[in-house]
Order: structure tokens, then sequence, then C-alpha cells
């Protein structure tokens, strides 16, 4: 394929990854926002879209070139990008931009690979525009601590641009040319704050016919510029695991007739109370359950509820639930159920 | 291995030698009889051989520089001791403190010896010029302590940074510009001083004086002087006479100063030509007897195995980074490649003329035949101006390389041949035979060695120090190993239209060889 081709599609897929994630950006927040910006997505995650900025230690496989050329063997490389999270379920995409260059100096390497010096500047200037899709693991139920880290995997494909240039070059000498690149990577999100993040990934590179036709590169047999870089990014936006509400765990239980404490009035009837999206979800009392009206057990509890008995759970607020329950003075009433005297089922 | 002059008998310079034909016969020298005696007397002082009808007019007597400088009037310019720089003599540039009073300047002018304003230049810049005799160095360290002088400074002379030399005969070096050799003095302008090139050959004069020949019958002056353009203060190392055993190389043949000047003619000086690596300094070694040598002195050593061996560990031992060999026959001599191998781990790097025999059998020459097998030393044979083999140029699978050795139709032909400074050929070089110069000696002609002129050659013998100047500037570079400057300079050759036995790996590319390898390309 044509490397402006490639550039060009790198480029559409960009719009094409940013356009719905910018219009579905916006939850936030612990409490949800006054009007849901965006529709649930399957599993209970949000698109999310993130800008980020990168610094890189680069590990070309050809250091022995790099060496012979006096080019720095781990160069630094800096970059920025953006990422759609969870486009379908925790499918994302990324497109990566990032630069190093160097200054070495241009060199003779023998046959038995003694290299000499020639004083001649030689500068190296490679531009990647990385392309990736992947799968970002989030943590929609646990604790805080567990949701904050998403660890990802990915691959795709991109494009290298590759520049080399001395003084004293005649036309056609140096090199200003695009390759296509090819690469995987691992890593891992830490969300520091809802709409702030720090990754960390490796990236492996697969890049053929720019090195081994010329150079000291051919000389010393070094065919490819592939590499490892291990990268640091800072990542901005919404989306993040922490802007949103957690998930209950994925327990089944079988369902069981409501039964209420003797003496006590019947539930409330349907539509008393509006109930939530996450309502669907029924807390069964396995012991004698006290109900708070605030998420505190060192208050006096509103009532105790038996065992045994069926309550519609409004919310999940991780170790407390927000639950309907028949108030036998007042009739249906919301309250605080710690999480641990009740077994959850849809 | 001499160049291949062709000799076109009396044809065209019988006029020339016509006034030596009205002396009266002469006695012969020894012919295979007694050889004179040799007596040489240097001059006092060395002054450059003329070059014939090629100065300019009224040039006067030419100041001799560090090697590579400039040779300037020397009533016109002075070189500063302390830079190294030239600068208009008697002249210096100051400006005063704008508050300076004028009989605050008057003072300062007055103790600095400066009595003539010779222009006032802007910015308050006014160009002096100091008493007859006085130093205008002195004048400018007097005027540098006076409170009264902002600036000063001598009239330094600049140039110009152009590469293409601006030599005066530089045009008829076709041979440079075949292989780019300007593009190439722009990575790397002549080498540097530090190295040094032996030159194996016929010799090259070094000092100025006269030979005087003693025979029974008569005696003869043979002047000779050091090579102008060519031979300079500190230049010449450790030069060596092979053949007559002594340290004053004379060449009387004429190849060697031709194959010197090729190497190390100095360069960007508005005289003569130009050299490949102008900046080094030469080790000028005689190992063949020139013509008059032969015809004077036959029974001389000159041109033997053994000689030659000698002459190649002396120039190892002797610090040389670069021999050039433009020498050779068909004998099979193993004490010379035994003398190259020890050269090549010595650090030198060898450049040997492949031998011009492709018209006479094409016979297997040597040393060149031992190029290919010692990693340090290559081979060379010659390309023409159209770049294809030269017609002579022996060919065969021990040639490892090609350089301008150019081909040549007439004794003058600067379009065809390799033009370097040599002998002037009506006073040394025509007759090139020895029944020539007996024919010629007997009718009054008298050779001498202090007359210089530009001279078209051809030869492999002119392609070897291409190579060698070549391989110096690469040395300077910093491809310090003669293996890696033999692969680099096979390994950026320019592929030409001749087969691996007739070029090598093809024609010599100094700019790619000097420019290296980047990363990937």
């Amino acid at each position: 394929m044509n490397p402006r081709t490639h550039v060009l599609g790198a480029a559409l897929s960009f719009l094409l990854v940013c356009a719905p994630g910018s219009a579905a950006a916006g939850g936030d927040g612990q409490a949800p926002p006054p009007a849901a910006p965006a529709a649930p997505q399957s599993g209970g995650l949000r698109l999310g879209v993130q800008g980020f900025g990168s610094a890189a230690l680069s590990f070309p496989l050809a250091s022995d070139s790099f060496t012979a050329a006096d080019l720095e063997t781990k160069p630094f490389e800096a970059g920025a990008g953006a990422q759609v999270t969870n486009i379908w379920r925790s499918l994302f995409v990324q497109v990566a931009f990032s630069r190093w260059d160097d200054v070495g100096e241009r060199a003779f390497v023998d046959s038995e690979g003694n290299r000499f010096g020639l004083g001649i500047p030689l500068t190296v200037k490679t531009t990647h525009l990385d392309v990736s899709a992947g799968w970002r693991v989030e943590q929609v139920r646990g604790s805080l601590a567990a949701r904050r880290i998403v660890p990802y995997v990915g691959a795709g494909v991109g494009v290298l641009q590759y520049e080399e240039s001395s003084p004293f070059a005649l036309p056609g000498e140096d090199l200003d040319d695009r390759f296509t690149t090819y690469h995987a990577m691992a890593g891992a999100e830490y969300w520091v704050l809802k709409w702030l993040a720090v990754a960390g990934d490796v990236r492996y590179r697969l890049i053929r016919d720019v090195l081994g036709s010329g150079g000291v590169s051919s000389a010393l047999g070094d065919d490819a510029l592939d590499g490892t870089s291990v990268a640091v990014r800072v990542l901005i936006g919404p989306g993040g695991p922490l802007g949103r509400r957690a998930a209950p765990p994925r327990r089944r239980t079988p369902r069981q007739p409501v039964r209420t404490q003797p003496g006590t009035p019947p539930a409330a009837p349907p539509g008393a109370l509006t109930p939530s999206p996450q309502a669907q979800l029924t807390a069964l009392t396995l012991t004698d359950t006290p109900i708070f009206v605030l998420p505190d057990e060192r208050r006096r509890p509103l009532r105790v509820l038996a065992p045994h008995l069926s309550l519609r759970v409004r919310e999940d607020r991780g170790e407390w639930l927000v639950v309907e329950f028949p108030d036998p003075q007042w009739g249906p009433r919301v309250g605080y159920v710690q999480r641990k005297h009740v077994q959850l089922s849809e | 291995m001499s160049s291949r002059l062709r000799l076109l008998a009396a044809i065209g310079l019988a006029g020339a030698l016509s006034a030596a034909t009205h002396h009266a016969q002469q006695p012969l020298p020894p012919s295979g009889a007694a050889s004179p005696t040799r007596e040489i007397r240097l001059d006092p002082v060395t002054a450059l051989g003329t070059l014939e009808g090629r100065q300019p007019e009224g040039l006067p007597v030419l100041s001799l520089g560090a090697p590579g400088a400039e040779l300037l009037p020397s009533d016109v310019w002075e070189v500063d001791p302390r830079t190294g720089a030239w600068f208009r003599k008697g002249e210096l540039l100051v400006r005063f403190r704008p508050d300076a009073a004028a009989g605050q300047r008057a003072n300062a002018m007055a103790a600095a010896r400066a009595n003539h304003v010779i222009a006032h230049l802007p910015d308050g810049w006014e160009q002096v010029a100091v008493r007859a005799g006085e130093s205008a160095e002195e004048a400018v360290a007097a005027l540098r302590q006076d409170t009264s002088v902002a600036q000063v400074s001598l009239n330094y002379r600049a140039t110009t940074f152009q590469q293409r030399p601006n030599d005066e005969f530089y045009s008829l070096q076709w041979n440079f510009d075949a292989i780019d050799l300007p593009r190439a003095w722009e990575i790397n302008p002549g080498a540097r001083s530090d190295i040094l090139v032996a030159v194996i050959d016929s010799g090259l004069n070094t000092a100025s004086g006269t030979v005087t020949l003693s025979s029974a019958t008569e005696t003869i002056a043979v002047p000779f002087a050091a090579v102008p353009d060519l031979v300079s203060q500190n230049r010449i190392v450790s030069p060596r006479d092979f053949v007559f055993d002594n340290d004053l190389p004379l060449d009387w043949n004429g190849h060697g100063t031709h194959v010197a000047g090729t190497i190390g003619q100095e360069t960007n000086n508005l005289i003569g030509l130009a050299g490949v690596a102008y900046n080094v300094r030469l080790m000028p070694l005689k190992v063949i007897a020139g013509g008059w040598d032969d015809f004077f002195f036959p029974t001389n050593p000159g041109g033997s195995a053994a000689l030659i061996a000698a002459a190649v560990r002396y120039a190892a031992d002797g610090g040389a980074q670069v021999i050039n060999m433009s020498i050779g026959g068909p004998g099979d001599a193993p004490i010379l490649a035994d003398a190259i191998r020890y050269a090549v781990e010595k650090g030198a790097f060898v450049a040997i003329a492949a031998g011009n025999s492709a018209d006479d059998g094409n016979p297997t020459i040597y040393p060149a035949a031992y190029g290919p097998e010692i990693p340090g030393a290559m081979t060379v044979g010659a390309v023409a101006r159209s770049l294809n083999r030269s017609d002579y140029s022996s060919f065969g699978s021990y040639v490892e390389i090609c350089a301008p050795g150019g081909q040549i139709q007439s004794l003058v032909d600067f379009e065809g041949g390799v033009t370097q400074v040599s002998y002037a050929l009506v006073h040394s070089l025509f007759p090139s035979s020895l029944p020539d110069k007996q024919f010629f000696f007997s009718r009054g002609f008298r050779p001498r060695f202090d007359r210089f002129d530009e001279v078209p050659l051809e030869g492999t013998s002119m392609a070897a120090p291409h190579v060698a100047g070549i391989a110096a500037l690469l040395y300077s570079q910093g491809i310090t190993s003669p293996a890696a400057i033999e692969e680099a300079i096979t390994r950026f050759a320019r592929p030409i239209d001749a087969t691996a036995d007739e070029c090598g790996a093809g024609l010599i590319d100094p700019r790619r060889t000097l420019r290296g390898l980047g990363l990937a390309r």
C-alpha cells in the first residue's frame, strides 16, 4: 500500500474514532449528572475519550548500527495522541504520534566490524503515527483501588516518517521516506482522578525496509528498525472508570418468593416509587438486617428487617446498597443496608 | 616503471634544439666505461625552480610558507608569526575612541611610528601605514596600549573558501574533476599536515644546487632546483636516495616529481596546479634511476628489487601512513611482497601502479600482482578521460581499482594526459631513450633540472598517486587502518564501463568514500 494511503487512512481513523467520543463525553462524578449524556454501554461501560502526552524510551534492536553511527542507543521519544475507549464493550482505539531525533556521526565500518568515525554530522529523525485497537479491562465491580487500574493490550499499524541527512550530500543521497510499521502493545492505566490517569506500556514495533540496504546497518547486517519502547503516558479526559457507578457483582441467585415479616404491611404497590435503571436488582436479606437513613452503621437503624425479605435495589454504593423497604409505619421507604447482610440477584 | 612518454623523435623539437647543434661536438660521456665522478653543491638558500613561461608577469620572489600555505609576493604581504595569517605589509587598521582629541590621536600614531593615513574608512576606521622599515606588528602592539585607541589590527588578508582550486592551470586537471575531487575537498580540504606520504620513485628535488660531473675528458655542471609549488619549508620528511645512497633524492627523470605533484602539489595559491592531498608532508625516496642517471652512471643499482624493498621498509619505519609505488616490472620478486606486507602491518596504505603493458602482451606486473594478496595494498589501473580503461593499462585479476591515468596523443596533449609539474621538456625530459640522449648530448645538449613546466603524462603511474592522495585524505578523515582504507575505496568505487579485470571495483570516488556511511544510507 502506498504510504500516503496509510497516512490518509490513519487520519480518517482518527476522525472517525474521535467523532462519537466527543459526543459521548460527559459522564463524571460519583453522582449521576443532571441529564445522562450517553446511553449506558454493554456491560455498564460508557464511551470515553482521552488525550495524552507520552514520553518513551526506545530500545532498537539495531543497537550496533546506532552505536556505529554514534546515535543514542536508547533514544528518547516524545509524543501525544488520543484514545476512545469502550467503543464496543472494552474495545478502544488509539492514535499516537511520537518522534525522536538525534545527531550522530557518519562512519565507515569495515568487514571486521571496526568503526571509523568520519567527523561528519548525521541527523536522524523519526516520526511515528500509530493507530491501534485493543481491549481494556476495566474493573466494573470490586473496590475503588481495583477500579483505578485498567490493564490493556492492543495492536495496530502505523506510518514511520524516517529522515536521515548529512552535510555534503548530493540530491537523493539523504533519506526522507515513509514506511509502514506494525506494533503490539500492553500496559495499564492508573486513574488518579476521574479525568486524569497515568499509563505505562510496552510497545514492540515491527519496522522493515528502512535499514539493511545501505549505511552502517548494511555493513553490520541490521536489516530492521524493530524495537521495543517503554512509554509513560498522562491521559486527560472523561470516561475513566472512576467517573461511573460500579456495576453489581454478577451473581445469580434462585428467585425466591418475597416473604415479609409477620405483622408488617404489604410491600408498596408497583409504581409507588419510580425505580431507577439499576433497581431491577433485588436484595434478599440473609439475616436480621438493620436499615439506616444514611450509610453509617453507628446510627440508630430505621428498622431491622427480617431474614428472607426481598428488597428492590435502587443503587449500589459499594459496601452499601440503597434499597426500598416496606416501613410498617410509613409504608414504602428508602434506606441503606449493608451489602454483607443481603444476597443480590437480578 | 616509467610513464608512457611517447617519444616523437625529434619532430617538433628539432627547432628548439637547433641551437645545441651549433655547438662543437662534445666528447660523449662514458657509456659502459667508468662513470664520471659526481659532486653535489647545494645553494646556501633553497630557491625554487622556475615554472617556465607560466609565472605571471613581474611576479616577485615568492615567500616560502608553511606546508600548504600560499606563496605571495614578499614585498606586499607578510606572515603574522603569531597567527600564521597573511597581512598587508606595513599596514594596520585603527579606530580611535570618539572622545579622543586630535592631539591624543597624533601622539598615539607617533608613538607607534605610524605616520601615514592611507585612507579614512567608514565607522571611524583608518587605514594606516607605518614608517618604512618599521614593524606593523609592533605598531599594533603599541596602539593597543594607548587609551585613545578603541580597536586596532593588522590589515589581514582573507581568501575565498571555494573548494575548486584557484591554481592558475587547474583547468588542465580534468582528472580531478573526473573523480569529483573538488566536492571531496569540501569534506576534507587536502588532508592534514601530520599525514606523511612516501613516494617511492625516481626522486624529488628538495633543494637547489649544482651537480658537477667530472670525467677524464670534461666537467659538466648540472643545475637543479627545489620543485616550485611542491617543496616548501618543513614539508619534506626524511628524503632518501637509495640509488646513490644519500639524503638528496634528485630526480633526473621527472617521473617522481610528477607523481609527487599529483599527491601533494600545493593548491589554492593562484599558481601552477593542484594536488589531491595538498597539505600532507612528503617523503621522497629515490629507487629508480632517471634516464640521465643511467646516461651518466650506467652501473647504478636503481630499480633493483632489493633497493625498492629497502625503501618500502624505510618508509614504514619512518612513519609514512601512505606509500605510493608507481613502479614495477614483469619480474616476480617476493621480497617486495614481504616489504609491502611489512609496511601495511606498520600502518601504511600502499598504492601500486598496475603497469602499462596491456599493449605488450599484458604480462603480469609486480609488485602490482601482490596487491590483492595484501589487504591495505591496492593495485591501481588507469582510465582515460573517457573513463574507459586506458589502452595501455595492464589488466588482470590483480587490478583492484582505477583512477585517471590519461591517454595522450602527443607530448603536449593536455586534453588527454594527466598534467602535473615536472621538468620542462626541452631541458631534461625530451631525449628519453639512451640513444637519443647520446645523440643530443654529442651535439651539445646538456640537461638541467631547475626548469619546470606543466607536463601531461599518461600511465598507471599517474593513476596510483590519485589513490595514494585519497588514502591520505581518508587517513586524515579518520580511517586509520590500511585494510579499512582499501575496503572503503572499494566499497564506494563508481561503476564504469569496464570489466573487473580491467578496473576492479571501478573508478575511485573520493567524495562518497570520504562521506562514508549513515545509518540507513
